[in-house]
């Protein structure tokens, strides 16, 4: 973390500032306060390490970690395209693209039905070849990916734009091909942009819950991914819900201060 | 033989401007959205200022070479190869994308690539240009050896300090083996301390190796240093071209006379030496000028000295600006109506005492000074004093 400065002379808050800031600071502190004074610590491991929580952990990481590759797979080259051409219509593109950041995600899971359902526009025929995407851990991926891709854009096209063209032109101009320019310079230098962008996607995709819900149902080992099972077991077990809980906000800390701990971003 | 659009502005294309078949550059093109059209070249060999107020499209030449930028009219040629074309007249469009073009670009900013030490910056062109890993190592570190930077080969970019950071960007361009080396304002950033050993690395590299260099800037020691000639850019235009020693010795235009320090009077050859356009004749030698004809006088600011009270002189300089300088000062006149420097005269302190900005000063030429009128150069488009129509005073 850097050093803090005192505020230069002549630019000091007044000082209510302080009030509904920490206000705002309570509220967000203050649940996840009481959610680790309700853990049950003795019984914590055993609830962590049940076969279902293991099964949903182990089936989060794995359908987060795939969408991540996906977000970084599809995402750079959308950034690249929305930062660097003048294409008509981008700005209505970029809007576009960053709908399911607005979007309530249960509407983002009827809309991937929609698509790749059973009954939907591309679904019909991949089950005509005999694909079946929804209700499959393809479609937890798929949903996760729809919620996350804006973060890994967002994040990236501003390191993009920050970064300027200048370098890209020199090295085009010392003999560099538009792909060694791509590889040598500017993926090197929107790096940190792309790692922060990177990491937000993981963190979305990790917590979805309401698209995957929809569009991929909640089949334990299969879809019923950690923030699914949570809800489930807040019906029947509030202790395990509780010890669950708990554990990704541990994920979610440790993303966050890898973030903001590595200055990364954008 | 191509005419660009326009009227030839340059008079018939002698040789070596014959697009480039006898080697080095010619760009003589026009870009609409930045208002400039321009013919210029570069033999093989030579190094070529560029020089002009901001805006005037320096930069925009550079682009027009380097690649970055299409020219909307006319071609840019490059040892024989066009590089760019934009089709009118007939001609087939062409267009070589940058990396194809075998030039490198220096700029005022180094922009080193911050993630690649300093040799691994200078390696770049060589790998880029399809050299293996060893090759392009050794390529760097000689250039490195070159620039006197090789003991900050295994730098970072962020460790190096501005001068440092412009030698690693001078090796990392010469490393990429360019035809023609593209220079932007490569010293304007350096701070004074730094500057001068920069610019004779420079000369040593451009000069002694025989390099084609086009260089932007906006220094005159620049210019008598490094450069073989120079073009002077206004508003898009050439205005003005010569030899370096041409263009500071006898400027042709009004960026090149406030650049050369130099009172530019400009008016007809007459019987009596040269008329300017108030009516007031400056008793000089015009040999070679025809009666009528325009011509230019230079005189340095030594070779003005005041008239005895009252009397009129062969220049009136209406005092703008009064700068000291030791024993002496110099006194800067206001501007022409057309953007042209007034004149400047350098006086005793005591004689300048109590001079405000405003005040009238006579001047007559000094009878041991060198003024003489000259004629129009080629490559001029020296406008009309546009006093000159008024009738005499």
């Amino acid at each position: 973390m850097t050093r803090r400065t005192a505020a230069p002379p002549g630019t000091q808050l007044p000082r209510w500032v302080a009030v509904p800031a920490a206000v705002g600071g309570l509220l967000v502190l203050l649940p996840l306060l009481a959610l680790v004074l309700r853990v049950d610590w003795a019984d914590l491991p055993a609830l962590v390490t049940s076969e279902p929580s293991r099964a949903a952990l182990l089936l989060s990481l794995r359908t987060a970690a795939a969408a991540t590759a996906l977000c970084v797979l599809l995402g750079v080259p959308m950034a690249l395209v929305l930062a660097r051409t003048a294409l008509p219509g981008l700005r209505v593109l970029r809007a576009l693209v960053l709908l399911p950041l607005v979007l309530p995600p249960v509407v983002g899971g009827i809309a991937l039905l929609s698509a790749f359902g059973r009954r939907g526009l591309l679904g019909e025929r991949l089950e005509l070849l005999g694909v079946s995407v929804a209700f499959s851990t393809t479609a937890v991926v798929l949903a996760q990916t729809f919620v996350a891709l804006p973060f890994l854009v967002v994040s990236l096209e501003g390191a993009l734009r920050t970064a300027g063209h200048r370098h890209e032109q020199v090295a085009a101009v010392l003999g560099a091909s538009p792909t060694t320019v791509l590889r040598r310079v500017t993926l090197p230098v929107v790096l940190p942009g792309l790692v922060s962008g990177a990491v937000l996607s993981f963190a979305r995709a990790l917590g979805e819950f309401g698209a995957t819900l929809t569009f991929a149902g909640s089949l334990q080992g299969v879809t019923r991914t950690l923030p699914l099972e949570i809800y489930l077991q807040r019906e029947t077990d509030p202790d395990a819900a509780v010890a669950l809980s708990l554990l990704l906000v541990v994920v979610a800390a440790v993303v966050v201060v890898a973030v903001r701990g590595g200055r990364l971003t954008a | 033989m191509t005419e660009v659009r326009g009227e030839p502005r340059h008079g018939v294309d002698g040789p070596g401007r014959d697009d480039g078949s006898r080697g080095g550059l010619r760009v003589a093109a026009a870009v609409d959205d930045r208002r400039l059209d321009v013919d210029l070249s570069v033999a093989p060999g030579e190094v070529v200022a560029l020089l002009g107020p901001n805006g005037a499209g320096k930069s925009t030449v550079l682009d027009l070479v380097a690649g970055l930028l299409r020219p909307d009219h006319g071609r840019v040629v490059l040892d024989g190869d066009v590089l760019a074309d934009a089709g009118d007249d007939g001609r087939p469009r062409a267009w070589v994308p940058p990396h194809r073009r075998g030039t490198a670009l220096m700029a005022q900013d180094p922009l080193l690539f911050g993630h690649l030490s300093a040799r691994e910056n200078a390696a770049f062109g060589p790998r880029a240009r399809g050299a293996g890993r060893a090759a392009a190592r050794a390529a760097a570190t000689a250039w490195l050896e070159r620039v006197g930077a090789v003991d900050l080969a295994d730098r970072r970019p962020a460790q190096l300090s501005g001068g440092q950071a412009q030698r690693v960007a001078l090796a990392r361009a010469l490393a990429a083996e360019p035809r023609l080396l593209l220079l932007d304002e490569p010293l304007a950033a350096l701070d004074v301390g730094a500057a001068p050993a920069m610019r004779q690395l420079l000369r040593e590299v451009l000069r002694a190796e025989g390099r084609s260099a086009l260089l932007v800037t906006h220094d005159v020691l620049d210019v008598l240093a490094l450069a073989d000639r120079a073009v002077v850019l206004e508003r898009g235009r050439v205005v003005e071209e010569g030899t370096a020693e041409e263009v500071l010795t006898a400027p042709r235009s009004a960026f090149a006379a406030r650049l050369s320090g130099l009172t530019v009077l400009r008016g007809t050859a007459a019987p009596e030496g040269v008329r300017l356009s108030d009516g007031r004749s400056v008793p000089v030698a015009t040999g070679g000028c025809a009666v009528g004809d325009t011509a230019v006088v230079h005189v340095p600011p030594g070779d003005l000295v005041p008239t005895s009270a009252g009397e009129r002189g062969h220049v009136a300089l209406v005092v703008a600006a009064v700068e000291p300088r030791g024993v002496t000062v110099t006194v800067r006149g206001v501007d022409g109506a057309d953007g042209w420097p007034g004149p400047v005269v350098e006086l005793p302190s005591a004689d300048a005492a109590g001079l405000v900005p405003g005040d009238v000063l006579e001047l007559r030429l000094a009878p041991a000074g060198a003024a003489r009128a000259t004629g129009p150069r080629r490559g001029d488009a020296m406008p009309e004093d546009p006093v000159g129509t008024r009738p005499p005073a």
